[in-house]
């Protein structure tokens, strides 16, 4: 197998954001920590994020790696998402801010009903949304590439999805609010007669004060205002070609196929760019005995099918190694056959 | 005769009525509590419940009330002479009007503040409340084409009146979006926007517009029938805010500049009442004064429409109960106080008696807005030196605008109920804004073409809508019966009027019947005969309804 | 003096209307509640999780909410207003 040379390598650009998806166990998580790895050595700086709950970050570097950035190499950094520290975290805050509202007999009872929200469906994805659109957007500018090791296609799907239904759920809260601010307004330019002779204060200055300059409502809009500022900077940025890209890798079997050309579409129907295939695992050159012949006569055939299927997708081949890929000079490797030169 | 006679004697009547009578009223019949906690206290919302100081209340359900009706009936009446009108006028304020407000109020606020209509049903029965609806769904009809047919007219007769009135939209939108949108200080835009309305008026006196005489085959009255149910279909459904609500403040505005004016001329100019007492002379087709007087005026005198007022909005805001005696009694004194000036203006206001009589031998009914117009305007020429057109201009619009801003919330009510028959008797087709809309404003074209091809000829239905006025009347005070006699207190109060009303009102559709039916009008015949099944059951209700309550009353004590 | 009648205009004005405007605006934050609370009355919400946040800041008017929307009593156990 020749080396990824020139134009065979995948042409990432200078995208700022990089998902690798594919089934489990097409290695995936290699792809993404090598691709990583090349864009650290090339002088960028990279961070390369799990969001599979199943992480297998840390087993390919070697190292232990968890919920917080750690540094694995110059210009490397890795972090493995854990949701539920993340649920916790909101859970926790909610938690604070119901029991100032109730007496202290109560708060057994707040703590458990907000308990339920922990398993309730989706809300470890909200999580993860959160979590993964923050590091997207990157307000701080703490790296010039990220690389996003995703979960299994469905999964990832849905994330993707997610961006665009909080954006338009919180602006459906915030245009009620802003509407029910704005007849305040007037009520209250428009104010109330006393309602007794020599009382001044009006019924109806007195509620507009509680309402119009109230602490809590000014609380509601930022908390609006803040996710829908993070949600909606995502979503353009998914959206955004010349930002993001999407990778899938596959390995040259019947299921990986079939679940690639799924994704694929899946990924079109949302607009996401997929701009390459990882082939891996490619059984390489030189003889390799009849059984394994065998299966290099079933692999021609899914490599022409991965062909056909994805005609002028630029595709590459990674081989199977002779051991498994771990550490950081074998990343190195795996790289040189994703990529050639890495764009500043 | 001089006019301030009629002025003085008016006043005193008024004034009788509501120190004596009145207080009467409020402490032997209705007994005010000032510790009754009123609903806008117990179910304060600050929304339809809020406590709202009486001169507001009494400003609102006085600029509510005073329609076009109390000027165009009596400019009817006086066809009859100027005391059968002004003795109906003052009496049935002080004895009529002023107890069916005032009650009216009472019982809604004893009441939680419920409406005329749920409240048929607490008190009397389903029966009364299905006919109740039925009664205010044709009163709206015949209100809205009345109206309708009235403007128009006046349009033609005092083109000067067009850019004033249609001007007024656009100041009160102006006004609407100053104050809700941009907060800007009431006091100037109401100056300013008052400034420009009487402008525009001036503007109008000197520029007159009239439609084309003919326009796809319809009439210019017919156009501007056409034009103004656009208009108020339009207005129904625009937010409160821009149109309607600034709309009825510079109307309550130029209510009391327009009445303080002319009053201000009568007094000054002191003209002489050129008609007679007694007119020997009415044209040909006049029906006779009795009972038809009582349905030509039934606005200044009594009138149900105000029921639906007073309970509707002002009883959910009564700070205290002794305040209804104020806001309800005095409401509609001061209505009759525009009643007055009506009378005053079409009977002084002419030169002489021939010049009254040349105007008032028209055909049966006379275009009573156009005699106000005229006559007052001779008057404030008089008393306070403005051009005799400027004046005609500012009263017709007066005139006008009061029509209009009833005619605004005739639609918008005809379009609530409409939604509610399709909620109730489960038509989804007719819950839709459009649909409603539609319904309301097509049914009442209908009637004012069918009227008399939406022309001069339209008026003729006035004393039918009179009618339909006077028997919701009659039906709230039936109401109100009912409720005292079960609290065992004096019930003549009511009784008397509703009789009366009874017995006018059922024999004045009869003879409008014979009347129309002999001008070969059967749309006018078929609204006749509806209203008229619908008095006679009102009076068979009330019979046994009120039977029902005494005998209870009886059998308990 | 001028401030005095620029009060009674200003009520004169606001008066058969106010309560057009605040039922208006009561709807639109009853609405607000429903969203926010939807998941107590029934209505599963894909937002549920963000909405959580939303609904401390809310309780103030929480009664007079679930009274207008036809419930006699608290459905938040631990939150009893009435």
């Amino acid at each position: 197998m020749t080396r990824a040379r020139g134009a065979s390598g995948l042409p990432l650009g200078g995208r700022k954001i990089l998902f690798v998806g594919g089934k489990g166990g097409v290695g995936k998580t290699t792809v993404a920590a090598a691709v990583a790895l090349r864009f650290a050595d090339a002088g960028r700086r990279a961070l390369v994020v799990s969001t599979d709950p199943a992480h297998s970050l840390g087993d390919v570097f070697q190292v232990e790696i968890g919920d917080r950035r750690r540094a694995l190499a110059p210009n490397l950094e890795a972090m493995e998402i854990d949701p539920d520290a993340q649920v916790e975290g909101y859970l926790a805050s909610v938690k604070q801010s119901m029991r100032d509202l109730v007496r202290p007999a109560m708060y057994h009872e707040v703590d458990k009903q907000v308990e339920l929200a922990r398993t309730s469906p989706g809300a470890v994805e909200a999580a993860m949304l959160e979590r993964v659109s923050e590091l997207m957007v990157d307000e701080s500018g703490l790296q010039d590439v990220i690389v996003f090791d995703t979960a299994p296609t469905g999964q990832t799907l849905r994330l993707l999805s997610l961006p665009e239904i909080m954006a338009a759920w919180t602006d459906g809260l915030l245009r009620h609010r802003e509407r029910s601010d704005e007849m305040s307004a007037a009520m209250k330019r428009m104010g109330g007669g006393s309602k007794r002779a020599g009382d001044d204060l009006s019924h109806f200055d007195q509620t507009d004060e509680t309402e119009v300059g109230d602490p809590r409502f000014a609380r509601l809009r930022e908390t609006l205002l803040n996710r829908r500022r993070i949600f909606g900077r995502a979503r353009r940025l998914l959206l955004d070609r010349d930002a993001t890209a999407f990778v899938l890798v596959l390995i040259p079997e019947r299921l990986p196929v079939l679940e690639t050309r799924r994704a694929v579409e899946a990924l079109e129907r949302f607009h996401v760019p997929v701009v390459g295939l990882v082939v891996n695992r490619v059984l390489p050159e030189g003889p390799l005995g009849e059984f394994l012949e065998q299966r290099r006569g079933q692999e021609r055939a899914y490599l022409e099918e991965i062909g056909r299927h994805f005609r002028g997708m630029p595709t590459v081949r990674v081989p199977l190694f002779g051991r498994d890929v771990g550490g950081l000079e074998a990343l190195r490797e795996v790289a040189g056959y994703v990529l050639t030169d890495v764009p500043r | 005769m001089n006019a301030i006679v009629l002025l003085v004697v008016g006043f005193a009547v008024f004034s009788l009525g509501y120190f004596f009578y009145s207080r009467f009223l409020a402490t032997k019949v209705f007994r005010l509590d000032p510790d009754f906690v009123t609903p806008a206290h117990e179910q304060e919302d600050g929304v339809d419940y809020v406590p709202t100081r009486p001169i507001i209340l009494w400003g609102h359900h006085f600029a509510a009330v005073a329609g076009a009706a109390p000027i165009v009936g009596p400019g009817i009446a006086v066809v009859w002479g100027w005391l059968p009108a002004f003795l109906w006028v003052t009496i049935g304020t002080v004895f009529f009007a002023g107890v069916h407000d005032f009650g009216a109020l009472w019982l809604s606020v004893r009441n939680k503040g419920r409406s005329i209509g749920a409240l048929t049903e607490d008190i009397v029965g389903r029966r009364a409340r299905s006919i109740f609806m039925i009664v205010i769904f044709l009163l709206l009809l015949m209100v809205n084409a009345v109206f309708g047919i009235i403007i128009a007219e006046e349009h033609i007769n005092v083109p000067g009146s067009v850019i004033p009135t249609w001007c007024v939209i656009f100041v009160a939108m102006a006004v609407g979006y100053l104050v809700y949108k941009r907060g800007m200080s009431l006091l100037w835009v109401t100056v300013i926007g008052v400034t420009v309305l009487y402008g525009a008026i001036w503007v109008g006196a000197v520029v007159p517009l009239s439609l084309p005489e003919t326009m796809f085959g319809l009439g210019a009255p017919a156009q501007w029938v056409i034009i103004l149910f656009v208009y108020a279909g339009i207005a129904s459904v625009l937010p409160v805010w821009l149109l309607l609500q600034p709309r009825d403040y510079i109307n309550g505005i130029q209510l009391f500049i327009g009445l303080a004016l002319l009053y201000a001329a009568v007094v000054i100019a002191a003209p002489d009442v050129v008609a007679p007492a007694l007119n020997q002379n009415p044209p040909d087709n006049a029906p006779p004064i009795v009972p038809l007087l009582f349905v030509t005026i039934a606005c200044g005198a009594i009138s149900g429409f105000h029921g639906l007022v007073a309970s509707g909005t002002t009883s959910k805001q009564l700070d205290r109960e002794p305040h209804a005696r104020q806001v309800g009694y005095l409401g509609s004194v001061g209505e009759g106080t525009l009643a007055l000036a009506a009378i005053i203006a079409c009977t002084a206001g002419f030169a002489t008696f021939a010049d009254w009589d040349a105007f008032y031998s028209a055909p049966f009914p006379a275009a009573g807005l156009s005699a106000w117009a005229i006559g007052g305007a001779n008057i404030m020429e008089a008393g306070l030196g403005l051009p005799a057109n400027i004046a005609e201009t500012l009263l017709a619009v007066m005139g006008i605008l009061f029509a209009a801003t009833t005619m605004d919330a005739g639609v918008r009510l005809q379009r609530y109920i409409i939604q509610e028959w399709g909620q109730i008797y489960n038509i989804p087709a007719l819950t839709g804004r459009g649909v409603s809309t539609l319904v309301a404003v097509g049914t009442c074209l209908l009637l004012a073409f069918g009227a008399g091809g939406g022309g001069a000829g339209g008026r003729v239905i006035w004393p039918l809508f009179g009618t339909s006025n006077q028997l919701l009347g009659a039906l709230t005070l039936m109401v109100m019966t009912v409720f005292l006699t079960k609290l065992g207190r004096a019930t003549w109060v009511t009784i008397v009027p509703l009789t009366f009303l009874i017995v006018m009102t059922i024999p004045a559709l009869i003879i409008q019947l014979r009347d129309f039916w002999n001008a070969g009008n059967y749309l006018l015949v078929a609204m006749d005969l509806l209203i008229l099944g619908a008095s006679i059951l009102v009076a068979l209700e009330g019979m046994s309804a009120i039977g029902r309550a005494r005998r209870e009353r009886a059998a308990a004590a | 003096m001028l401030s005095a009648l620029g009060k009674l205009l200003r009520e004169f004005y606001s008066a058969p209307y106010r309560g057009a405007v605040a039922r208006a605006k009561r709807e639109e934050d009853d609405l607000f509640m429903l969203l926010v609370f939807s998941e107590m009355v029934g209505v599963p919400n894909p937002a549920s999780y963000y909405t959580l946040e939303l609904q401390p800041l809310l309780y103030d008017d929480f009664h007079e909410w679930h009274k207008r929307m036809g419930m006699d009593h608290s459905p938040l156990e631990w939150f009893s207003c009435c």
